[in-house]
């Protein structure tokens, strides 16, 4: 959900198990809430500026934490932490949420509020629908590019010359 | 970062705790697992099934080699990363006798234009070679109308006759090559055949890195019992990687008579011999340039792999495949 918000060629990528990293799955949440293994293979993801931590702090609600680098994409943070909580409601658990910027040293506390939720539905319905076309949207240079595990792939051609 | 290890020595492979152990007679040796990404095993080695479970679990590749240095084959841990959408577009590939037979175009292609740049470098050295670049020129002009993989084999094999017959102008009358394969029969071909073998298990560990799956080849055979997409890739990157290197070896004396062996019918390389190839094989594959595209730093090895990207974007129909280009 997040890699729509930033780039819609990795989310067309991604979508269709292309990833650098297997266990990367955009939609398989119930992943997400096996503790340990979980956490240790997400340190693997070497998707700078993508880590997702999850936290239980057991009391009355679980609390899902976005840890991001930078906060220059906090609109796609957003989206995908607003991801997250709703299929977490889905499955019947009640959680807030939490985007974290250590180093910044920012942290916001987000709810799931009618517009998060209007927003996440109309980015997942645009997200399946990008995901049915037949070939991903061409790359383009973006600032996240050069940090991104897609460069080589996207970039690389044969050169005249 | 994970990088290959050539063991040569004999002795007992086994796990402890993170770590590969290789126990020889004399000494112990402490391979920590995140540091390799694939082992060469060319001296006589047990393990076990432990062993391969350790090493498949970690993605670590294992080649093996036989006593002459021939090489046997590979373990390739069941694939990591997989996509069912490109598995389905490479098969598509296969299946389609067009598509097939267009991508097996583009290899020979690939590997003919390849050999061509190399003569036409080593012709600026006065080797006097027109008759075989004017040959091999005729052959790549044919291969848009081959109608079949094999009419390309075919094109591909008279082309790679002619050009192993400059061998003997170019490296001097002891290196001429005529090739005989099982088993080498003279230090060239040993020399090469070995060569060849460090480039095929190169390109597959790269293919490991992808979601491409070794085993549907389209140049070469699909064979579920063997890999024949590196065989497809290796045909572009022969000339660049495998024959500069012996060329290199002989012209600079690396290699040298003691360096061979002959048992029966058979020439093969010493173990100095194949420690003095494996050595330069992994400087040529660490050795990097300025990538044009990419306008990044980029090493040989990684030059594998975006070939191998390359190629799935192809098969996506994103882009079609263009080979790499000897510069
Ligand atoms: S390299 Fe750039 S274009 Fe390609 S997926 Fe990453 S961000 Fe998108």
């Amino acid at each position: 959900m997040g890699y729509y918000g930033v780039c819609p060629r990795e989310a067309w990528l991604m979508g269709h198990a292309l990833s650098p990293f297997p266990d990367h799955e955009l939609l398989a949440l119930g992943r997400l809430l096996q503790e340990t293994a979980y956490r240790e293979a997400r340190k693997e993801v070497a998707l700078p500026g993508m880590r997702l931590d999850l936290l239980t702090k057991g009391k009355d609600a679980w609390v899902v934490a976005e840890v991001k680098r930078r906060s220059g994409q906090r609109e796609a943070h957003l989206l995908q932490l607003g991801y997250y909580l709703l299929r977490l409601e889905a499955l019947g658990l009640r959680a807030q949420g939490e985007l974290r910027y250590p180093e910044e040293r920012r942290a916001e506390r987000v709810a799931l509020t009618p517009e998060l939720r209007a927003r996440v539905q109309e980015a997942e319905r645009a997200l399946k629908e990008l995901l049915q076309r037949p070939l991903p949207p061409p790359p383009k240079r973006i600032p996240a590019c050069s940090g991104c595990a897609y460069f080589e792939f996207c970039f690389v051609e044969e050169k005249d010359g | 970062m994970a990088k290959p290890v050539y063991v040569f020595s004999s002795g007992r492979l086994g796990r402890r705790a993170n770590t590969i152990v290789l126990e020889t007679e004399e000494r112990k040796r402490h391979l920590p697992v995140e540091q390799v990404s694939e082992l060469y095993l060319f001296g006589e080695v047990d393990l076990n099934k432990r062993f391969l479970e350790f090493v498949a679990q970690k993605g670590i590749l294992l080649h093996f080699f036989n006593r002459f240095g021939y090489y046997v084959g590979s373990f390739y841990p069941r694939e990591h990363l997989l996509s069912g959408y490109l598995t389905l577009r490479q098969a598509e590939h296969y299946l389609d006798g067009g598509k097939r037979l267009d991508l097996a175009r583009r290899f020979v292609e690939g590997g003919l234009g390849n050999v061509l740049r190399l003569l036409r470098r080593e012709e600026a050295r006065g080797e006097g070679l027109e008759a075989t670049l004017e040959l091999l020129e005729e052959l790549l002009a044919k291969v848009g109308e081959a109608q079949s993989v094999g009419e390309l084999m075919a094109l591909e094999g008279r082309a790679r006759e002619a050009y192993y017959r400059t061998w003997e102008a170019l490296l001097g009358e002891a290196w001429a090559l005529e090739r005989s394969r099982r088993p080498p029969r003279d230090p060239i071909n040993a020399l090469l055949s070995f060569a060849n073998s460090l480039l095929y298990t190169a390109i597959l560990a790269q293919i490991y890195q992808t979601h491409l799956d070794p085993r549907i080849g389209f140049l070469h055979e699909a064979n579920y019992r063997r890999h024949s997409l590196n065989l497809d890739v290796a045909e572009v990157f022969r000339p660049v990687l495998a024959d500069r290197l012996v060329f290199r070896l002989v012209r600079r004396g690396q290699v040298k008579p003691g360096h061979f062996l002959r048992e029966g019918e058979g020439v093969f390389l010493s173990e100095a011999g194949r420690r003095l190839v494996v050595e330069e094989w992994e400087k040529t594959l660490q050795t990097t340039y300025q990538h044009r595209a990419l306008r990044r730093a980029v090493s040989y090895r990684t030059t594998l792999r975006l070939e191998l990207y390359k190629l799935e974007k192809h098969l996506i129909g994103e882009q079609p495949y263009t080979p790499y280009r000897l510069r």
